[in-house]
């Protein structure tokens, strides 16, 4: 239970400060050249990967928040009948299976449990997949399918307590409104281990920064898993199914797999013996300023800043490169937000002479996990987490 | 006078503070041309059914082995409605247009 309850008060706290950086015009402007920008219901120009089913990327000024807006947070879907409009008078999640009571929960009743938040990134398995080299299909993420995100609602375990699971129960699967195009095409369900999905910390989530959520996000309520892959955050949620035999549904049986290594890859190009489900977030940094290709000026201050971030352990140490490697120095780490939450780095920098700087940033994790030098590789373009290179021109 | 107002009010509070009783959502569908070319109408076609058709113009170029196993995939695994025939229309289509000339 460490660092995770949040009061109420800490929740307005991290709600005010989103609503001060955009009283001070933080909110970045959107450069229209090179990708295709969208602007969807709630959200703000997004980069647009696909159309239908809507998969939108975050542009990457948005990262130099530490809260991620609601209309700024990605959106990923997989198959394409979306709800198209969602009623509380009528919508329910329906607890149901190997349970002693069945439920069916309105959005009162969901208020009716203790209400809990913290903040937690929530990023896509596949966020920097066309980085990989070889290159894979899918959804070709820059780094923008990653999102922070104070999130409240009441705990899954709440509400697995009071369905009261049957002895002998194994999986519990979470099935939301989306659809199926054809019926041939599996519905979009994930599953989680009893033990998993009775932790403190998974939640069902009806508030996104205090706001209800947008519906191309999930409203009226996601499955909440911090610290592992957002494949498994369910949006509009509307089935929780205790099973007394593994789950065997395509999203989790066939899809969302890794290789089974330490690191989920193998060698590039290569196809894996065994496979096993996509689970926690590995170790990672995204440099935000300055940005790949930019020009700085000689001899004026200018201040490396990123995020890091790591499955459920906070981020201990992140150290930066202005040489391309060669020697590390530590950088600042902004205010610590709980072990979910990414932290932001400032590192500052008065550049000398002239020439090009490869700055870098490493993370590490309080048990000591950290990120790879070379780049990782499975075939489905998940896990992308290698220290990040950017290349700056100083005149 | 003075109690309507308060009933306003609470009505306000409410209003300010609950849930939208009910959200809609309607996806704006955006244009997406495929490359002309010998095979461009049975892709706009039928590989427009289950999702639009950036699903293909998002890809990296890639080889004919890889294009013919993504169309596989489709038929295979998503019981995606297109012939023998068809596929391989599809495969030409998309290893002349979107390939990378392996
Ligand atoms: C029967 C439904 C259906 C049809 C028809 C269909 N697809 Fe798909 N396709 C899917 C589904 C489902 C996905 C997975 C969507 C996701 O995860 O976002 C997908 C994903 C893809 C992807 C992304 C990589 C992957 O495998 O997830 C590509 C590329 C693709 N389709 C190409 C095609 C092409 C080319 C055609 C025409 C030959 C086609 N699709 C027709 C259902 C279909």
């Amino acid at each position: 239970m460490e660092d995770f309850s949040l009061t109420r008060r800490n929740l307005l706290k991290g709600a005010g400060a989103f609503v001060a950086l955009s009283a001070l015009g933080g909110l970045p402007d959107i450069v229209s050249a090179g990708p295709r920008m969208v602007r969807f219901p709630e959200k703000t120009d997004m980069i647009l990967l696909t159309n239908r089913p809507p998969q939108l990327e975050t542009p990457l000024p948005f990262f130099k928040e530490m809260i991620t807006p609601n209309e700024a947070v990605f959106v990923r879907w997989h198959i394409s009948q979306l709800p198209t409009a969602v009623n509380l008078a009528t919508w329910r999640i329906k607890v149901s299976g190997n349970v002693e009571n069945e439920l069916s929960l309105s959005m009162d009743d969901l208020k009716k449990f203790e209400k809990v938040g913290y903040t937690a990134v929530l990023q896509c398995s596949g966020n920097g997949r066309s980085f990989a080299e070889p290159r894979v299909l899918g959804g070709q993420w820059g780094n923008g399918a990653m999102a922070n995100v104070t999130w409240a609602g009441a705990r899954l375990k709440d509400i697995l307590n009071k369905a009261g699971i049957k002895a002998g129960s194994v999986d519990i699967s979470f099935n939301g409104l989306d659809k199926p195009p054809l019926p041939t095409v599996p519905d979009f369900v994930k599953s989680l281990a009893v033990d998993k999905a009775m932790e403190d910390d998974i939640i069902v989530a009806y508030e996104m920064n205090g706001k209800e959520l947008p519906m191309l996000n999930g409203f009226p309520a996601r499955l909440v898993v911090p610290g592992w892959y957002g494949t498994y955050w369910v949006k509009c949620l509307s089935d929780i199914t205790v099973l007394a035999a593994p789950f065997d549904g395509f999203w989790v049986k066939s899809a969302y797999r890794v290789p089974d290594t330490d690191c989920g890859c193998i060698e590039p190009g290569t196809a894996p013996k065994k496979t096993v489900p996509v689970t926690r977030m590995n170790t990672r940094t995204l440099i935000v300023n300055p940005m790949d290709g930019t020009t700085l000026k000689a001899k004026a201050d200018a201040e490396i800043m990123g995020l890091a971030f790591s499955s459920n352990h906070s981020i201990v140490d992140v150290i930066v490169s202005v040489d391309g490697g060669t020697t590390w120095k530590k950088a600042r780490l902004g205010k610590d937000m709980g072990r979910y939450s990414w932290i932001q780095f400032f590192f500052p920098w008065k550049p000398e002479k002239p020439g090009r700087y490869t700055i870098m940033a490493k993370a590490t994790n309080s048990v000591g996990e950290s990120q790879p030098f070379d780049a990782t590789w499975n075939p489905p373009g998940y896990y992308w987490n290698k220290v990040e290179k950017t290349v700056v021109t100083v005149k | 006078m003075k109690r309507l107002f308060i009933i306003i009010i609470a009505i306000c509070v409410a209003a300010g503070f609950a849930f939208a009783q009910e959200k809609q959502l309607t996806v704006p569908v955006v244009k997406i041309e495929l490359t002309a070319g010998p095979g461009q109408e049975q892709t706009s076609t039928l590989c427009n059914i289950c999702h639009s058709a950036d699903y293909i113009t998002m890809q990296p170029k890639s080889s004919k082995a890889t294009w013919a196993g993504s169309v596989t995939k489709m038929r295979k695994v998503f019981g995606a409605p297109i012939s023998d025939a068809e596929a391989e229309t599809i495969t030409n289509y998309l290893s002349a247009n979107y390939g990378n000339g392996k």
